[in-house]
């Protein structure tokens, strides 16, 4: 990154020696949404409809390259953005309001985030490699690791199933949101697996996929952990590609919303299983995520950015331990 | 005993709408039915909201006793009841309904016509837990339908009214 300008300001140097004086500097996680393509006709009973293909407008499935009709590049391939890293400072830290609503009751909040230079973040890992990434625009996501309800130590280990944490007896799990960790190895990550206990009975939440490591590097992956079903897909990069990973279960899946911590309703482990080979972990976190969502952007070009963000989605653990 | 009819009938409205639309869909298993607006966290999608919105007589009878079928001792009138059934999906989820998959606007338009075939079509003997005698019903055309941003909802609502016989 030499050939960037830090401006007067040098918020990279700033955040960096800050974030040893307060917690006010946030590690982010920057998600954007896929965009799906939508679904769209280029046929009639008895042959082909005239013109370019009849857009509906509502999203299908899949994000992949759409190449029906004359008109055949108007979609290109944009998978979900799932890209940790950002450092961020962030002001006030935590803002919850709870608004009554028709709906019930709701928790909203605003804040302001102050990040580097786009030229910077341009320039990051995984942000200058993907060719997706432009700038930070509205409406995308950025996740912010609001209360680390679960933390395990540090694994290294030579082997091809990893038992990284057995939880104690009683763990409730309805309070978490996502599962992040920084993992290095030479080998290639085929499964996160949480298992916990549901009503008695055993059950799991998978995910799987075939994520080649590094060994010289840590790469940081982050998984969401509430209301999957199986089938369901995360993305993990790695310098800018994307491994897709896929929900599923070895036995049934597990919804952590209802281990409310009796000690047949509780967490039992994180099991990774990788290729055979030594496989280092750190920072392992099951947290309670704060989803924030971009409003508005003022670029003070060389220097900083001041992004505006808004909450829209906050429950009350009280009400998501009861109702499960 | 005391007459409960309004419960009687926003209950089977509920479970009527619910029976129906759901053995519609491939796994009979997808469309919640809640009696007030769900609480955040009790919110699932896609979902069919009932909120009673008005009730009351609507058509006195001379002298005020009424005679169908035996009821000849009984006095009573002609009683109406105002709902607004909201339907609420979220921009993810999908329903499959036979091996064609639904989602968003597509789905609105799915759930808004055969809701309002379930409403057509409700069997009030198979669901009231009073003996009910309707004599009407009205539904009205679906309104609001839109998108919320802000929470990626797509939604609509409609207006329908009931006028049964209140006998006491």
């Amino acid at each position: 990154m030499s050939n960037i300008k830090l401006g007067r300001v040098n918020m990279p140097k700033l955040l960096r020696q800050m974030r040893h004086r307060t917690s006010q500097v946030r590690d982010l996680v920057f998600i954007r949404d896929p965009i799906y393509r939508k679904e769209t006709k280029t046929t009639k009973s008895g042959g082909t409809l005239a013109g370019p293909a009849v857009n509906f407008g509502y999203e299908s499935d899949s994000h992949a390259a759409q190449t029906e009709g004359t008109n055949a590049a108007y979609h290109a391939d944009s998978p979900e953005l799932v890209l940790p890293g950002l450092k961020c400072l962030q002001s006030p830290i935590i803002s919850r309001v709870g608004t009554l609503e028709r709906t019930g009751h709701r928790i909203t909040g605003a804040c302001s985030f102050y990040t580097p230079s786009l030229d910077y973040i341009l320039a990051m890992d995984n942000f200058s490699e993907t060719t997706q990434f432009n700038e930070l625009e509205s409406y995308d996501k950025l996740i912010d690791i609001e209360r680390i309800i679960e933390r395990a130590d540090d694994y290294s280990a030579t082997a091809t199933s990893h038992t990284v944490k057995t939880f104690a007896d009683k763990t409730s799990g309805y309070q978490l949101d996502r599962l992040q960790f920084k993992i290095k190895s030479g080998t290639t990550l085929t499964k996160i697996a949480l298992s916990g206990n549901e009503g008695g009975s055993t059950k799991s939440l998978t995910w799987s996929g075939s994520l080649a490591l590094s060994s010289s590097e840590y790469i940081t992956i982050d998984v969401p952990l509430r209301d999957l079903e199986a089938g369901d897909k995360t993305s993990v990069y790695k310098d800018g590609v994307r491994t897709e990973l896929t929900a599923g279960t070895d036995n049934t899946i597990l919804d952590i919303d209802k281990l409310y911590g009796a000690s047949t309703y509780d967490l039992l482990s994180l099991v990774l299983t990788t290729s055979s080979g030594l496989v280092e972990l750190k920072d392992i976190y099951f947290y309670k995520e704060a989803e924030w969502r971009i409003e508005a952007i003022k670029d003070y070009r060389d220097e900083y950015m001041e992004v505006s963000a808004v909450r829209v989605r906050g429950e009350r653990g009280s009400r998501r331990r009861a109702y499960g | 005993m005391a007459k409960d009819y309004l419960n009687v009938i926003e209950r089977a409205l509920m479970m009527g709408i619910s029976d129906k639309i759901n053995t519609l869909t491939a796994t009979g298993d997808d469309i919640y039915v809640f009696g007030q607006f769900p609480e955040t966290e009790d919110l699932k999608f896609p979902c069919i909201i009932i909120q009673q919105i008005a009730s009351g007589v609507q058509e006195k009878f001379f002298g005020e006793n009424i005679s169908f079928g035996n009821d000849t001792s009984e006095t009573g009138e002609a009683y109406g009841i105002g709902f607004m059934i909201h339907l609420m999906t979220d921009r993810d989820t999908k329903v499959t309904v036979g091996s064609t998959d639904y989602k968003q606007r597509r789905l609105l338009n799915w759930l808004m016509l055969n809701v309002a075939n379930a409403l057509q079509d409700i069997n009030w003997d198979t669901y009231e837990e009073e003996d009910l005698e309707i004599l009407e019903r009205h539904v009205l055309a679906w309104n609001d339908i839109g998108f919320m941003p802000q929470v990626d909802w797509y939604g609509a609502s409609c207006r329908m009214s009931i006028v049964f016989l209140n006998k006491r």
